[in-house]
C-alpha cells in the first residue's frame, strides 16, 4: 500500500491509529464469535464486523486516495441488512420446528 | 399554492426530525460508551410494554427506529394488532417515567410529521 | 486545519468502533450487545465516512457516502429489532439483574407469523 499522505503527518498518524483500533475490534469480535453462548450472539458479531469493514474501507481510502472503493461500502451496507434478515427468518423457522 | 406551502412545512419538519435523530444517535452512543467503559453497577435491564396510538405504518416504523436510537432503549417486538411495542430498557429505575418519556417526547414528534 | 479536522473525525470514529467491540465482548447479554452495536458502531461508521468526505470533497464521494450513511442509519435498528425478536422467541438466556420482563407473560407462539409467514 503506497501512501499519499507523506506530507501530512497528523493525518498519517490518525490513519494508522484507526487501523490499529479497527484491528483490535476485529479480534474482539472474533473472541465473541468463538465464545458466544448462543447463535444470535454470533449474528450480532456479523453485524459488528460489517460496520468495522465499512470503517476499514474508509481508512483505506484515506491512505491511498482511491475513492472508487466507496462502492464496496455501499454494497456491504446493503448486503449485510439482507443477511441479518435472512438469519432471523432461518432462526425463527428452526426454533419453531424444534418446539413442535 | 396551499399545497406547496404544506409541502414546504412538512419538509422542514422532516429536516428538524433528522437533526433530532442524529442528536439522539450521538447522545446514546456516548451513554453506551460511558456505560461500557465504567463497571456495570448502573444497569437495571428489563422489557417494558408501551402502548402506542399511531395508525400509519410508516409512522410506526419511524417510531420503532427512533426508540432504538434513543439512549438506553431498544425495540424488541410489536403485537400483531399494532397497539403495543415491547421495549428493552437498560436503566429501568422508574417504569412510569420511561413510558411517559416515550409517549410524549418521541411519539409526539412522530405525530407532528406523519399525521 | 482541514487535516486536523479529518484526523479528529477518523480517530473519534475508530474509538467509537473500539468501544462497540469492547461492549460486544464485555456486556452480559444478547440484548445489551445489540444496544452496543446499533448505536456506537453506526456512529463510528458515519464519522469515518464524514472524514472521507471532508478530505475528498467531490460530488460522487458525497453522494455515495450519504447513501451508506442512510442505509446504516435506517437499516441497523430494523435488523437489530428482528434479531431481538427472534432471540426472545428462542428463549435465549438473559443476564442477571433483570427487573421485569413483560413480554414473557404473553403467548409467544402465535406472534411473528405475520412477519415470517411459512412459505407455501
Amino acid at each position: 500500500m503506497e501512501s499519499v499522505l507523506e506530507s501530512y503527518p497528523v493525518l498519517s498518524f490518525a490513519v494508522y491509529f484507526s487501523f490499529f483500533c479497527l484491528t483490535v475490534s476485529l479480534f474482539a469480535g472474533l473472541y465473541r464469535l468463538l465464545m458466544g453462548p448462543s447463535l444470535p450472539d454470533r449474528i450480532v458479531v456479523m453485524d459488528l464486523v460489517a460496520s468495522l469493514v465499512i470503517g476499514l474501507i474508509a481508512t483505506y481510502i484515506m491512505l491511498t486516495g482511491k475513492t472508487v472503493y466507496l462502492n464496496v461500502a455501499v454494497v456491504i451496507a446493503l448486503l449485510v441488512f439482507m443477511g441479518t434478515i435472512a438469519f432471523a427468518k432461518y432462526l425463527y423457522k428452526q426454533s419453531k420446528s424444534q418446539k413442535v | 399554492m396551499k399545497y406547496i406551502f404544506g409541502f414546504i412545512v412538512r419538509f422542514l419538519r422532516l429536516l428538524v426530525f433528522m437533526v433530532y435523530y442524529l442528536k439522539e444517535l450521538v447522545l446514546s452512543s456516548l451513554y453506551v460508551a460511558y456505560d461500557i467503559i465504567t463497571p456495570k453497577s448502573l444497569m437495571r435491564p428489563g422489557i417494558v410494554e408501551v402502548p402506542i396510538d399511531l395508525k400509519n405504518e410508516t409512522a410506526i416504523i419511524a417510531l420503532a427506529n427512533l426508540i432504538s436510537m434513543t439512549p438506553g432503549s431498544l425495540t424488541v417486538d410489536m403485537t400483531p394488532d399494532k397497539r403495543k411495542i415491547y421495549v428493552h430498557a437498560m436503566y429501568l429505575y422508574d417504569k412510569e417515567k420511561f413510558i411517559k418519556k416515550i409517549k410524549t417526547e418521541l411519539e409526539g414528534r412522530i405525530r407532528l410529521i406523519f399525521e | 486545519m482541514l487535516e486536523w479536522i479529518t484526523a479528529i473525525f477518523l480517530i473519534l470514529g475508530s474509538l467509537f468502533m473500539l468501544v462497540a467491540a469492547i461492549g460486544v465482548v464485555k456486556l452480559p447479554d444478547v440484548y445489551m450487545r445489540m444496544h452496543a452495536i446499533t448505536k456506537a458502531a453506526s456512529l463510528g461508521a458515519i464519522l469515518m465516512l464524514a472524514a472521507v468526505f471532508i478530505w475528498h470533497p467531490q460530488w460522487i464521494v458525497g453522494i455515495e457516502a450519504l447513501m451508506v450513511v442512510l442505509f446504516v442509519i435506517f437499516t441497523a435498528p430494523i435488523g437489530t429489532h428482528m434479531l431481538a425478536r427472534v432471540s426472545h422467541h428462542m428463549k435465549v438466556p438473559t443476564g442477571e439483574g433483570y427487573v421485569l420482563d413483560e413480554m414473557a407473560e404473553e403467548d409467544n407462539d402465535s406472534r411473528g407469523e405475520k412477519y415470517f409467514a411459512p412459505d407455501a
